[in-house]
């Protein structure tokens, strides 16, 4: 299995932040970071990234709104949410809007790393799914 | 309307209470993480022997000094967070202003800043004690404040003025709008009626020039203290 080994950490704690990536990144996977939801996009927009952590409460954009436009631009992206303000309503509305999971803070670092072994996996699957689905355009194209 | 913050802050008091606390804790949650993540970072450090540990004792004291820095800000919180439940302990009491506005203000920073907007507080120059409720004088600044947050634009300041004295005081909470200035009195007289009615007080709103003014102003309560 193969993914991009990176993920996108999106909270606007910066000790959080920094704490957490230097731990992830020190269990061999690449993380960059954002502040903010615009910057998050911004992010999204030009890395793929096997997972993102997203926090659910924000200055400007919050969490869902964030969510909302992350999927809008890749449906695939895996997003977990990892909030310390989750009520039963918003964790719902995340996982209908196709967020992955719904973490709350303060979480253990090796349930964190399950769902993005598992956001990984998730990833792989859809990358595969697409390119069985363009072999076949191409295929039925061709009359084979 | 535009100007109105959550309708469940007017209509009750149990959810005015719960919005207040549930910010408080959101910060402690914030506050736990950021402690577990970063002893956690220790942890790995010991853990891992090629870790550049040993020569960097300025990167743990660096995180030693992140780790007190949110214990103390956990302990600021707690401590607010204690003096806020305790004002709904005497129904009607005498109560220092300053001390109370300073103390809701602090805990609804959080909601500020989730609208990258600046609260500021100018307290009175001496101590002002005013015999009143203060659990529901809290309800109306929460209100009017909430109100004053949802009508200022991102990278806005909303300040809060405390002036008088035993006899009455004036809560001036003003700023400059990004909602129709025109809806501020409807918004502000529509949620502010009951616990202004309890605390015997008035709202007064003002708006021109690119500015608002929410002035509460509330007497001593006639009600005899015990």
């Amino acid at each position: 299995m193969s993914g991009t080994d990176k993920i996108l950490l999106v909270d606007d704690e910066a000790d959080f932040v920094s704490a957490l990536s230097e731990r992830i990144a020190h269990r061999g996977l690449a993380v960059d970071v954002a502040d903010n939801g615009l910057k998050a996009l911004d992010l999204a927009g030009q890395n793929a990234y096997d997972a993102v952590i997203l926090d659910l409460a924000m200055p400007e954009m919050d969490g869902i709104e964030t969510l909302k436009r992350l999927l809008d631009l890749n449906p695939d992206l895996q997003v977990i949410l990892l909030t310390g303000r989750a009520t039963l309503q918003q964790g719902v509305e995340a996982m209908k809007l196709g967020a992955m999971d719904v973490l709350e803070k303060p979480a253990r670092l090796d349930l964190l790393l399950d769902k993005i072994r598992k956001a990984q996996a998730n990833r792989v699957l859809l990358v595969e799914k697409r390119n069985e689905e363009k072999i076949r355009k191409i295929v039925d194209n061709k009359a084979w | 309307m535009p100007w109105s913050p959550d309708p469940r802050w007017r209509d009750s008091d149990l959810a005015f209470f719960g919005a207040v606390t549930a910010g408080a804790t959101h910060e402690l949650n914030n506050v736990f993480s950021i402690i577990e993540q970063t002893a956690g970072l220790l942890e790995d450090w010991c853990a891992d022997p090629e870790a550049d540990v040993p020569a960097g004792c300025d990167k743990i004291l660096n995180v030693t000094e992140r780790i007190a820095r949110q214990v103390q800000r956990g302990t600021e919180l707690v401590r607010r967070l204690n003096g806020f439940a305790h004002s709904a302990d005497e129904p009607c009491c005498n109560q220092e202003m300053n001390d109370l506005l300073e103390n809701l203000l602090a805990l609804m920073e959080r909601f500020a800043a989730q609208r990258r907007v600046r609260l500021v507080f100018e307290p009175a120059g001496a101590p002002v004690t005013l015999t009143t409720r203060p659990f529901i004088l809290e309800q109306a600044v929460f209100l009017a404040v909430s109100a004053a947050l949802a009508g200022t634009a991102a990278q806005g300041i909303v300040t809060v003025q405390l002036t008088g004295g035993g006899a009455g005081v004036e809560i001036t909470i003003t700023g400059a709008p990004a909602l129709p200035e025109a809806e501020l009195p409807a918004a502000v007289g529509a949620w502010l009626g009951p616990p202004l009615w309890n605390l015997e007080g008035r709202v007064r709103t003002a708006a021109r020039a690119g500015k608002y003014a929410i002035v509460l102003t509330i007497p001593k309560i006639s009600e005899e203290v015990p």
